[in-house]
């Protein structure tokens, strides 16, 4: 028998193919009662490892493999028991702390600080014996292990042997074997694996290559050897240890010693000082009783506070009214230092969240359901979501850093993984494929591209016979094979993990990219796995677009507006909202939303919740929308499958289409508790629960019956739910959202320069880039000045009644640039060229860059003025010489055409305001007979048309069945166009250019215009 | 001054295609062997990217359906060396632009023809004729801009344009400023702002403007697209001959005392060509005798050479065909033309043949370059790489270890097997995978064998 102890997996980022579970089913197969992971520096893995293995019945075993500093190389350290994982965590924390992102070294004297309950084994080729070993000086290995055997003691410390056909194994072995002889320490073999079978080491040799940035031709040593890095079976191991009959029970032995379990949650929080030491639970009570006096309706206070009471029962019972008060803490502190914030998604379920004033919406008032965010059914721990002001969120993390400390808070790691895209581009790299072939094949794929690359009809049709070729078909096999694997580490949106505890004792705690941030090692998945509580803090840039704006109506007319006051019932903006005029309104832009307005026609702020919840992956794929919009224009009835889901749909017509309704439907059809209805809706949206689901569906089609249901109207009910499954909106987030959908859109009726200010300061946001939002603007009467260097400011501006480019819209314009530029303007006016290239000290690129985006354009002509800047540079270095030229040594360049000005300024700016950018094809599409969007009104349905313009926006999303749906804009205006798969197959090169003329067929369904491609043709 | 540019863009590709009519249309790349570095592309594998000097790995992951041929270097060198032969009936002055890319002075020469025009299609008629290349010429007042006509042949129709005297600025204003060779790229991004995309416009510029704008050494550019280029034409020039003269003090009737003088003047010519670098073609040799009747006759040198034996005996074979009635008092030997020696150089292959033959291979070179450079030429530099695994046999027992090894009518039993190890690699490019072995054989010395993949043993010669 054999136990696995030194094992890594793809969280050894980069150094490892296998996943935790494909170890784990693995060792399974080989009926290893245990198995270790032992990543390198990492518990990445480690609660994906331990449900892997308690599902498969084999016993987990916390380890890694830990880098020493100064050449000390490697040594692997398992977990004996719970302090063992505690200090297995503190020493990770350790050795990453003050290293560069990815990077680990630990001085072997911490060792000693951190020893109790770990059991460490010598390691691999590349530790400090090994070493010593192979450079033929073995009383250096003696001492190191007399070292180490003296930190962790002698029963603690085994001298590791491993296998792998190299050429200095069987040296090292005897060495290794003679130092553990003499100093009576015990062997064990072990196999650090890196791959489950051979044929995973090309898959390693790429991942190594991505790892050092080198391509397979250039990187010689830093490959292995062979392929012989496996994770090998008992009785083959057993062969290779022949000699060493000691090694391979001596696996068992520290299988058997090692039972530590990972820190599962619900963490224990950090206390929260209340006045007068009171119980946390009664300052909650009574910060919520303030609440309900000011925020309730007087008339129904009992309801109020039976509800409070309830849901303050289950908040203690949960343990969770420190999270509450640090919450309410946080968002106390944000409004204190004027930074907009409000709670989003389930937890405006929860009458205490609003009393509390993190979510806007009082729950009652809509029916809210307070189980949908939190029960005692619950499998998993409740977040609260919050939105800050963007721009201003580091503040609010920061807060929390300085509050609890470094040691008892931190954010949620993401694991960036491998998408085909670019799985293709480090494949490709690896591999020394040209980076112009690499882009073109990467630009060929979706996002959302997965699976099988070498049959995927985009290549396919991009690339034909090319894929076939050995090479080829190489790199698209191993990038397919890529797909999913962990990458790197970054930092999650906002996921922000408090702990009374030190962290670094429970998950090991790494410094992030960005200064004064640190991660846990588990991602949210593993977090919510093993039941810990975070906090989201999350940035909502229409927030500090928002805030901009007031600040800018607050300068113009001396008032701020209070945005809080707002009564939702302004018919102005519920106009211009059905008038399409919602570029830039949160949630209600996208080409989907601009094509359901005028179908849908918003009236009311229940209307908004609905209209966002509508345009949501869960309706759609539930075939909700259109049954729907009949329903609500009565063209049909709402029909019920049984009489029981009236109560629970009545409010939407019929259809599903809140969070909520599915645990409202399970109640009253199936007799579903609140908290099995959620464990329900948790089930549907989870992609990989196909099991789970069908569980749920006998157990509600039982309960149906009992309640008298046919099973068959159970099934389709059941069946509808399943199909709701998807991503989709609560109604507590759909409410929470719709309040900042009417503050933009009253901000954009009311203030629109304000408003486009705002969203201009805070690019790139939303589903339009800056050129679109400024054409909108132009086109709902929105002035604009140009980018110019005696009046413009870093930012937007606004100047009179227009709105100013700001000066860091220049590319290649960073805060330094701009700041020179000011403060040198201050000083006097740039009278010349000269004078602004002595003044600023700028190098070439960036004055050409001032140039092209017209922001000198009041020193000539741009080409004269770019001719110029070589004559300008040569003064500045002769300050002596005088500008005295003869006629024959001036250039006369023709002017720029308008065209041609048009298209740099876009290129250096992003925008241009001298006209559209489609204005560089205007010709072409005028001979090819294109009408422009704006005439579309005026035509008839199924009329064939031509359009040509600029694609701003291109949706291609998993879920429309090969369906792909464009924005396309020219100066009158923006349309949507849809294309059949086929086509877009077709087409694919010219959908991915930027300028197309559409021919196809007009569709007018209801004041919605759209146009169904029949073809595409780049411009 | 008058210039032609004889062209035969791509002829490594050209050649291929035309000794292989099946790769007509094809995409072809053409790879140096040696250096797996592409030295030329056809339009349609550069097309896809592919350009001089990438490596094979990435042609044919550009292009996989492309014919990816080992270039024979030697071949195209032939064909070039047709071309300048072809040139050579007209000028001595031939300059090597590049591989298939020659130029000639003809100011003088096309007075010997009604135009220009039928000179051109002259040397297209016999360059047709002795290689069956199509190449197109350009004819122009200087090099830049024949060179460039002689390219715009393969845009326009017909295979000759001439560009007459004044014209050059006009006949370059259309192209694009990529004609330019080795533009700087930090000057070609200014010109595109400038909004310059032509020769003719930038041409146009102020040349003085230029040169503030450029500096004086970017400015040479701007002389070109303006149809100014002085660099002269710079042929290489063997000499039409070399030749060797006796002059006798006493006439000499005896036929065998001719010959020694014949052999004597043939070994002048010999060292004199062999200072020079250069074999001759053809030998010619001219006997005067007393009655002042002069007698020439000549054979060609096959193959070219500087060799005194070789000289001798054809010396000899010459002066056989001639018959004296009086005294010979003048002896003159003359090799023409005359070819660079290292022309009619072959190149050894030394490491394809198995070990025995490419000692022999290396010896018989050894003395060859003796013989022409002297015995200081040969040194021991450095090893060029590894020494190649040598195919032994090995006998194994059940578990594959070697028990016994054999090659060259050797054999040696193992004794012990010290260490064995897998080495596995280039899996994307060609797979490898050997198990190695280190053994003392029974007479104590130690050597390291592998098994490949397809179980063959070799000696690894690099360990031991």
């Amino acid at each position: 028998m054999y136990v696995e102890l030194h094992a890594h997996s793809f969280y050894s980022l980069l150094d490892g193919v296998p996943s935790p579970e494909e170890l784990v089913r693995r060792a399974a197969e080989y009926e290893m009662p245990a198995l270790a992971l032992t990543d390198h520096d990492a518990l990445y893995g480690a609660v994906r490892f331990a449900e892997a293995a308690q599902q498969a019945g084999v016993k987990p075993i916390f380890g890694a493999e830990i880098t020493l500093v100064n050449g000390g190389g490697h040594i692997t350290l398992l977990a004996e028991n719970d302090d063992g994982y505690a200090n297995l965590c503190r020493i990770i924390t350790r050795a990453r702390r003050d290293q560069a992102k990815g990077f680990a070294a630990l001085p072997w004297r911490v060792l000693a600080d951190y020893h109790t309950g770990l059991i460490a084994l010598s390691g691999c080729a590349r530790s400090e014996m090994a070493w010593a070993i192979l450079d033929r000086k073995p009383d250096k290995a003696r001492q190191v292990a007399e070292r180490f055997a003296a930190i962790f003691g002698k029963h603690n410390f085994y001298v590791e042997i491993q296998r792998h056909f190299a050429r200095d194994d069987r040296r090292l072995n005897a060495g290794l074997v003679e130092v553990a002889r003499r100093l009576h320490l015990p062997i064990v073999a072990t196999g650090n694996t890196h791959y489950l079978n051979p044929d995973g080491a090309p898959l390693h040799d790429i991942l190594t290559c991505i790892r050092q940035r080198v391509p397979l031709s250039k990187a010689h040593d830093l490959l292995r050897t062979n392929a012989e890095y496996f994770l090998r079976s008992p009785q083959e191991t057993a062969q290779l240890f022949a000699e060493w009959p000691d090694a391979l029970p001596a696996t068992l032995e520290i299988a058997a010693r090692c039972h530590a379990k990972l820190p599962n949650g619900p963490q224990t929080l950090p206390p929260i000082a209340t006045p007068d030491g009171r119980p946390a639970i009664d300052y909650l009570r009574a910060l919520c009783a303030v609440g309900l006096t000011h925020k309730c309706d007087h008339r129904k206070l009992d309801g109020y506070r039976a509800a409070l009471d309830h849901e303050l029962t289950i908040i203690e019972q949960q343990g969770l009214t420190n999270y509450f008060l640090i919450v309410w803490d946080l968002v106390h502190f944000a409004r204190s230092r004027g930074i907009p914030c409000q709670g989003r998604g389930s937890a405006a379920n929860s009458l205490v969240a609003y009393l509390l004033g993190i979510t806007p919406i009082d729950p009652l008032s809509i029916g809210l359901v307070f189980e949908r965010f939190l029960s005692p059914e619950r499998a998993t721990s409740p977040d609260i979501d919050i939105d800050f002001q963007a721009d201003r969120r580091e503040e609010v993390i920061q807060y929390l850093y300085h509050e609890y400390g470094h040691e008892y808070a931190a954010m949620a790691c993401t694991v960036v993984t491998f998408g085909a895209r670019q799985a293709i581009r480090d494949v490709g790299m690896a591999l020394a494929f040209p980076s112009e072939m690499i882009d073109r094949v990467s630009d060929s794929l979706d996002v959302h591209t997965t699976g099988d690359l070498i049959t995927l009809p985009s290549l396919r049709a991009a690339f034909g016979s090319q894929l076939d070729s050995a090479r080829w078909r190489q790199w698209l096999k191993l990038a397919g094979a890529l797909q999913g694997f962990p990458r790197h580490l970054g930092i999650h949106n906002g996921g922000m993990i408090l702990s009374g505890p030190p962290l670094s004792a429970q998950i090991p705690i790494e410094p992030a990219t960005m200064d004064d941030r640190f991660v846990v090692q588990w991602d949210k998945d593993s977090l919510d796995l093993a039941g810990w509580i975070k906090l989201d803090v999350l940035g909502l840039r229409m927030l500090s677009a928002i805030a901009d704006a007031c600040d800018v109506i607050e300068r113009q007319t001396g008032q701020r507006p209070d945005l809080s006051l707002l009564r939702f019932d302004d018919r102005q903006v519920y106009d211009m909202i059905c008038r399409g005029a919602t570029v830039g309104v949160f949630q209600v832009e996208s080409r989907a939303q601009q094509d359901l307005i005028p179908r849908f026609q918003p009236r009311t702020f229940a209307d908004l919740m609905v209209e966002i919840a509508l345009i949501r992956p869960g309706p759609i794929q539930a075939n909700m929308v259109h049954p729907y919009l009949r329903r609500r224009d009565g063209r049909e009835p709402a029909i019920y499958l049984h009489p029981l889901l009236k109560p629970a749909l009545q409010e939407t017509l019929g259809v599903i289409l809140f969070q909520e309704q599915v645990l409202k439907v399970a109640r009253d059809l199936a007799g579903f508790t609140p908290g099995e209805g959620e464990l329900l809706r948790r089930a549907l949206s989870h992609k990989h629960a196909q099991q789970q689901i069908e569980l749920f569906r006998a157990r509600f089609i039982a309960g149906a019956q009992s309640n008298g249901v046919a099973e068959k109207i159970a099934d389709q009910v059941f069946n509808q739910l399943k199909a709701f499954g998807g991503y989709s909106f609560s109604k507590a987030h759909a409410a929470a959202f719709a309040v900042i959908t009417y503050w933009s859109a009253w901000l954009r009726c009311h203030h629109s320069t304000a408003f486009f200010v705002g969203l201009l300061r805070n690019q790139p946001m939303g589903f339009y880039p800056k050129h679109v939002v400024i054409n909108d603007a132009r086109r709902a009467g929105v002035k604009f000045l140009p980018i110019d260097v005696r009046h413009s400011q870093a930012d937007v501006t606004v100047e009179g009644e227009a709105i100013r480019l700001g000066l860091s819209e220049v590319h290649g314009f960073g805060p330094e640039q701009v700041e020179t530029l000011i403060v040198e303007r201050q000083r006097g006016p740039f009278q010349s060229l000269l004078d602004l290239v002595k003044r600023t000290g700028f190098d070439r690129p960036h004055v050409e860059a001032l140039v092209l985006a017209g922001a000198l354009d009041y020193l000539g002509e741009r080409r004269q003025v770019l001719w110029d800047i070589a004559e300008a540079y040569r003064l500045a270095k002769r300050p002596r010489e005088l500008p005295l030229r003869s006629p024959d040594e001036h250039a006369r360049l023709a002017p720029m055409d308008r065209e041609t000005r048009l298209a740099t300024a876009f290129a250096f700016t992003g925008a241009s305001l001298e006209g559209h950018l489609t204005d560089v094809r205007r010709d072409a599409f005028t001979r090819a007979g294109a009408r422009s969007i704006n005439e579309l009104a005026q035509l008839k349905h199924g009329q064939p048309i031509k359009i040509g313009g600029l694609i701003v926006a291109r949706q291609h999303p998993p879920t429309a069945k090969g369906f792909a749906f464009l924005a396309v804009e020219d100066p009158t205006g923006i349309v949507n166009v849809v294309v059949h798969p086929a086509i877009y197959e077709r087409d694919r090169q010219a959908l991915h250019g930027a300028f197309v003329l559409i021919e196809g067929v007009l569709q007018k369904e209801r004041g919605a215009i759209s146009v169904a491609a029949k073809k595409v043709i780049a411009m | 001054m008058r210039l032609t540019c004889l062209l035969v863009e791509h002829l490594a590709a050209r050649i291929e295609t035309l000794l292989d009519p099946r790769l007509t249309g094809k995409p072809i790349v053409i790879v140096r062997g040696w250096a797996d570095r592409v030295i030329d592309v056809t339009a349609e594998a550069s097309a896809t990217g592919i350009r001089t000097g990438d490596s094979r790995q990435r042609a044919e992951q550009l292009c996989p359906q492309a014919a990816i041929l080992t270039a024979r270097e030697e071949l195209y060198q032939a064909y070039h060396d047709q071309l300048r032969l072809v040139l050579l009936n007209f000028t001595n002055a031939v300059e090597t632009a590049d591989l298939g890319e020659l130029l000639i002075e003809v100011s003088a020469l096309a007075r010997a023809f009604p135009s220009e025009a039928d000179l051109a299609l002259q040397i297209l008629s016999q360059v047709e004729t002795a290689t069956h290349l199509q190449p197109t010429i350009g004819i122009a007042s200087n090099k830049f801009t024949a060179r460039q006509a002689a390219r715009q042949c393969l845009a326009q129709v017909g295979r000759v344009i001439i560009v007459p005297d004044g014209h050059e600025r006009r006949f370059l204003e259309p192209l694009p400023l990529s004609a330019l060779p080795d533009l700087p790229a930090e000057m070609s991004r200014r010109l595109y702002w400038f909004g310059i995309t032509t020769l003719g416009g930038f041409a146009q510029l102020p040349r003085a403007a230029v040169t503030l704008q450029f500096g004086s050494e970017w400015a040479v550019y701007h002389d070109l697209a303006r149809g100014i280029d002085p660099q002269p034409l710079i042929p290489q020039l063997p000499p039409l001959l070399i030749s060797r003269t006796l002059k006798l003090s006493e006439p000499l009737r005896d036929r065998a005392m001719v010959l020694a003088a014949v052999e004597r003047l043939a070994t002048r010519l010999a060292q004199r060509l062999d200072e020079a670098g250069y074999h001759a073609l053809t030998l010619a040799l001219r006997v005067t005798t007393a009655d002042d009747h002069e007698q020439v006759t000549g054979a060609p040198v096959k193959p070219p050479t500087a060799s005194v034996e070789q000289l001798q005996r054809l010396a000899d074979r010459l002066l056989g065909r001639l018959t004296f009635k009086s005294e010979v008092i003048d002896l003159t030997l003359t090799a023409y033309p005359l070819r660079e020696w290292h022309q009619s150089a072959r190149q050894l292959t030394l490491f394809d043949a198995p070990l025995q033959a490419s000692l022999v291979h290396l010896q018989a070179a050894i003395k060859v370059l003796k013989q022409r450079f002297g015995e200081a030429v040969i040194r021991l530099a450095s090893l060029i790489g590894p020494p190649l695994p040598l195919p032994i046999k090995v006998d194994t027992r059940a578990d594959r270890f070697p028990v016994r090894l054999s090659w060259g009518g050797w054999s040696r039993r193992v004794k012990t097997v010290w260490n064995c190890w897998r080495e596995q690699g280039t899996w994307w490019d060609r797979p490898l995978l050997r198990d190695y072995y280190q053994v003392e054989t029974d007479n104590g010395v130690t050597y390291t064998l592998f098994c490949d993949d397809q179980q063959r043993w070799f000696l690894d010669r690099r360990r031991g």
